[in-house]
């Protein structure tokens, strides 16, 4: 889908620079003629062979399951052995010969296998059912084959293990823990950016958000401080803000440092979804705490501030924001994207420790149209839409509500209406001014 | 690929130490397991059982043990036992062969010669719940449903404990006899 988007982008700017002359028409057409060569066709037959690798998996998950006695467990146990060692021979074999696609099947297989082998212990044996236990076994074997042969399949299956055990591991719940869930999170990611991979970067992701709930969820399980509804939107909200800010700071920091270290492609990848996936948690966050526990009796407890797993997001989130704002100075840009990061974390945060109604709607609509602005500036079409999402959202909220009295409303929504087609007027004329300097400033030197 | 981790190892020593961590990691509940079997003690559990399916491992009876309900009137019992605390049932076996509960201790009994090892999962007011993580058997498609059928003084479970009272289900027993021959190495 995303894709799509993409061409679509890609055909305008074309285009655009055709007719700025910094792209010859020849070579539009042949960038146009290799996205179209791109279409995915050569990745076909690597595509339905790793469905039928998967299915290979399933086949013998439901085999051991099946727990079939005519074959006695020594030769089950003995085939699962063998597995191993043939899926991984093949996986030396294909990468030996440069079949990196292949390789990368065979290992995936080798790694279900492992799994299936684990599984087959824990039937022969009567093991009580243990997801946590299980989960790290399996973590450590699928990480294993990730780092040591750069398998991508092996590290989607050590994520999903890492997020079963970060789900299950409940009374596993000591710092100690925690600390080490932080530590296989790391190690998913520094996959993910050495060896870039789409599925895998969702993936890790989800991990990342995963392993903060299950951290959030560490004192509910532990009692002696519960977590509710608003602290919980908050921890996330503050993630989300050092997701979003995570990249554009290291550029910045980079750039004041004069240190320029090699700008990998996964690097850049990852810093980039983590940019977009923190930007739409953060207006799903904005709408959340207005919508649903923006009112007195649920704000936060400024004892709440002081736990760990919504102390140290905070930290991180305002620091990032206010080093972040002060290198911007001279980079309007990232000035812009640092504001609206700032405006949304307040806009969030206001209605939690403060109760004016009218001032935590008239922030949380600012927020979410700077966000839609800053998308149409940065050209990020995710930003603009998650934005115009939260517009409504709020909007729709307020008319709901009813802030105030419904003159006030009146009255709010005058100003806003008012306010906004205000700036509208005084962007346009300001980009009609710039576009007049340029124009001019290149007649004076053609 | 870029080879971060191992650089000079060709592809064959690469993959082949994946292999190796792969089986080691299989074999360490494995080998847990089978030296609990060579090491330990056979006893008789009463049981009853009922049926429902693993994803990973297919068709299991879940062995309600008659130990796991003990009265806190026995000897060392209490009801101030916490939740998830360890606890020691000393058994004795009796004259029909089936070990039964003589007290309970919060640490391992010295010179009792048979003990089960387990931990507390819920107190009430007169009973302890006790898990001892031998609940699961495991058996083959289909079968689970027919034992879950059978009147629960049928069935029993061979179970095998080793002398800090760590124990695992080694077979079942229908009418005295075994539910599968192949259950056991």
């Amino acid at each position: 889908m995303f894709d799509v988007f993409y061409k679509s982008r890609l055909k305008q700017d074309l285009e655009v620079w055709v007719g700025q002359g910094w792209v010859s028409p020849d070579g539009a057409a042949q960038i146009l003629k290799s996205q179209e060569e791109q279409d995915g066709g050569s990745k076909l037959p690597m595509a339905i062979a790793s469905i039928g690798v998967l299915c290979l998996a399933l086949a013998l998950a439901a085999f051991i399951a099946a727990n079939w006695g005519a074959i006695p467990k020594t030769l089950k146990l003995t085939s699962i052995a063998v597995g191993i060692l043939l899926s991984n021979a093949v996986a030396a074999w294909a990468s030996s010969r440069g079949r990196e696609m292949v390789s990368d099947l065979a290992t995936g297989f080798a790694t279900l296998v492992f799994v299936g082998g684990l599984s087959l212990v824990g039937q022969i044996f009567h093991l009580p059912t243990d997801w946590a236990g299980g989960a790290l076994l399996i973590t450590f074997g699928a990480l294993a084959a990730a780092w040591a042969t750069a398998s991508r399949s092996s590290l989607l299956i050590a994520i999903v293990a890492a997020a079963t055990w970060n789900i299950y591991r409940g009374d596993l719940s000591s710092s100690l823990a925690t600390l080490f869930s932080f530590v296989l999170l790391a190690a998913m990611l520094l996959h993910v950016t050495r060896y870039p991979n789409r599925l895998n970067r969702a993936a890790a992701i989800a991990l990342l958000l995963i392993t903060y709930g299950s951290w959030a969820s560490q004192y509910t399980w532990q009692g002696h401080f519960t977590l509710n509804t608003p602290e919980v939107i908050f921890g996330f909200a503050s993630l989300a803000m050092v997701m979003l800010q995570t990249g554009p700071l290291a550029e910045l920091v980079v750039k004041w440092s004069g240190y320029y270290p090699q700008k990998t492609l996964g690097r850049w990848l990852l810093l980039r979804n983590l940019q977009d996936v923190g930007m739409a948690m953060l207006v799903i966050a904005l709408v959340l705490i207005q919508t649903f526990i923006g009112t007195p009796s649920q704000s936060l407890a400024l004892a709440d501030f002081g736990l760990p797993v919504i102390f140290i997001p905070m930290i991180l989130a305002t620091l990032s924001c206010i080093v972040g704002l002060v290198l911007s100075f001279q980079t309007r840009k990232s000035l812009l994207l640092f504001a609206t990061a700032a405006l949304l974390y307040l806009a969030i945060t206001v209605p939690l420790i403060v109760t004016v109604p009218v001032l935590s709607a008239a922030l949380a609509l600012t927020a979410a149209i700077a966000v839609s602005l800053l998308g149409t500036l940065y050209r990020n079409t995710q930003w603009t839409l998650s934005g115009y999402a939260g517009v409504t959202c709020i909007l729709l909220w307020l008319l709901h509500e009813t802030v105030g009295s419904l003159l006030g409303q009146a009255a709010f929504f005058l100003i806003a209406g008012l306010l906004l087609l205000i700036m509208a007027l005084a962007s346009a004329r300001h980009f009609r001014k710039r576009r007049a300097t340029t124009t001019a400033e290149k007649g004076a030197a053609a | 690929m870029s080879k971060l981790l191992l650089p000079k190892l060709s592809h064959w020593l690469r993959w082949g130490l994946v292999a190796v961590i792969q089986l080691l990691l299989i074999s360490l509940p494995l080998a847990d397991r089978l030296w609990l079997q060579f090491n330990g003690r056979e006893i008789t559990l009463a049981t009853t059982p009922i049926d429902p399916r693993d994803l990973l491992r297919g068709d299991y009876v879940i062995i309600n043990l008659e130990l796991t309900n003990l009265p806190v009137s026995l000897p060392g019992g209490s009801s101030d036992f916490q939740r998830g605390s360890e606890i020691y049932v000393e058994l004795e076996v009796d004259a029909d062969g089936i070990a039964r509960a003589k007290r309970v201790d919060r640490q391992l009994p010295k010179g009792a010669s048979l003990v089960l090892a387990g931990k507390v999962s819920r107190v009430l007011a007169d009973t302890i719940r006790i898990d001892y993580g031998l609940d699961t058997f495991f058996v083959p498609e289909g079968t689970g449903k027919a034992i879950e059928q059978l009147p629960r003084d049928r069935v029993q479970l061979v179970a095998v404990v080793d002398a800090q009272g760590n124990a695992m289900p080694l077979r079942l027993l229908i009418d005295g006899k075994p539910f599968d021959s192949d259950l056991s190495f």
